[in-house]
């Protein structure tokens, strides 16, 4: 898929773990787990604004868009 | 750690899944010794016993109706009936083309009844909405059509065989009767778990997307 997460990124410049940012934003584990190996297939709003106010981000340092190459 | 599954839907599922388990063996079996007895008789020649042929006829008769005022004369006629003779003596050609589409129906229904318990055996560990669910429901409706077209084939082959055979007065045997014939209630059914099918597909799809949205 052409957006890529970049959710590790984000976690390791925090120096914040998975579980760390589960516990604050109220989504399980497995769910961020999802969501951080490109899984998911859609994220709802509130999930973005809840991690971009744990990680103090915008949407644009956890989701990035990558041309496919043909 | 030894995770179990869990168990969904609780009783009726278990009952269910214990009725059909049971029903399917038992049939399964009834097939297995129906095939023997049939193949037997097919070797030895020996009487069809128990074994009953679907004739097609018709029925008119005169009688009175009794009304308020006075009796009237009446007739009575029935424009397409199906019934089932049980005759002894069949020419093995007819008996092993008959047996045939007999014994094909039979595993039809085996195998819809099959689907059917993999269905709740998966609704049993939670796992209803899939698409695995979708397809054997459409194979269920799938083979309730074919089953359809085998029993109305069966039973014209068989009509057809006796039409000139059979003689008992008042009545007509035929070997095609188109009232008899048309009755769509099965085709119906089927018709509509394709469209359950279909639906369910879209939600096992849905739900699927609806899983992976965090």
């Amino acid at each position: 898929m052409p957006i890529v997460v970049n959710l590790d990124v984000m976690l390791a410049k925090r120096k914040m773990s998975l579980t760390e940012l589960s516990e604050k934003v109220g989504i399980t584990i497995s769910n961020l787990s999802i969501l951080k190996k490109g899984k998911a297939k859609a994220i709802r709003f509130s999930t973005l604004q809840a991690i971009c106010e744990v990680l103090e981000c915008q949407p644009g340092d956890i989701l990035e868009y990558i041309q496919e190459q043909e | 750690m030894v995770v179990k599954n869990r168990v969904y839907g609780g009783a009726l599922i278990q009952f269910l899944l214990w009725v059909l388990r049971i029903g399917f063996f038992l049939f399964a079996h009834g097939v297995i010794i129906w095939l023997i007895y049939s193949i037997f008789i097919f070797i030895t020649g020996g009487p069809t016993r128990h074994m009953d042929f679907p004739v097609m006829f018709s029925f008119a008769d005169e009688g009175s109706l009794k009304t308020l005022n006075d009796d009237s004369a009446a007739k009575f006629y029935m424009r397409g009936a199906t019934g089932a003779i049980m005759s002894d003596e069949v020419p093995r050609g007819f008996l092993a083309i008959y047996s045939f589409i007999a014994l094909l129906i039979k595993v039809l229904f085996l195998l819809s009844l099959r689907l059917t318990i993999r269905i709740l055996d998966s609704v049993r560990i939670g796992k209803f909405f899939i698409v695995e669910n979708a397809i054997r429901l459409r194979y269920i409706g799938l083979l309730g059509i074919v089953f359809f077209i085998l029993d109305r084939l069966g039973t014209v082959i068989s009509a057809s065989y006796f039409s000139d055979r059979l003689e008992f007065s008042g009545m007509v045997f035929t070997s095609f009767n188109l009232f008899s014939w048309v009755t769509l209630n099965s085709l119906f059914i089927s018709l509509f778990l394709l469209v359950i099918a279909e639906a369910f597909r879209i939600g096992a799809q849905l739900k699927a997307e609806n899983d992976l949205t965090i």
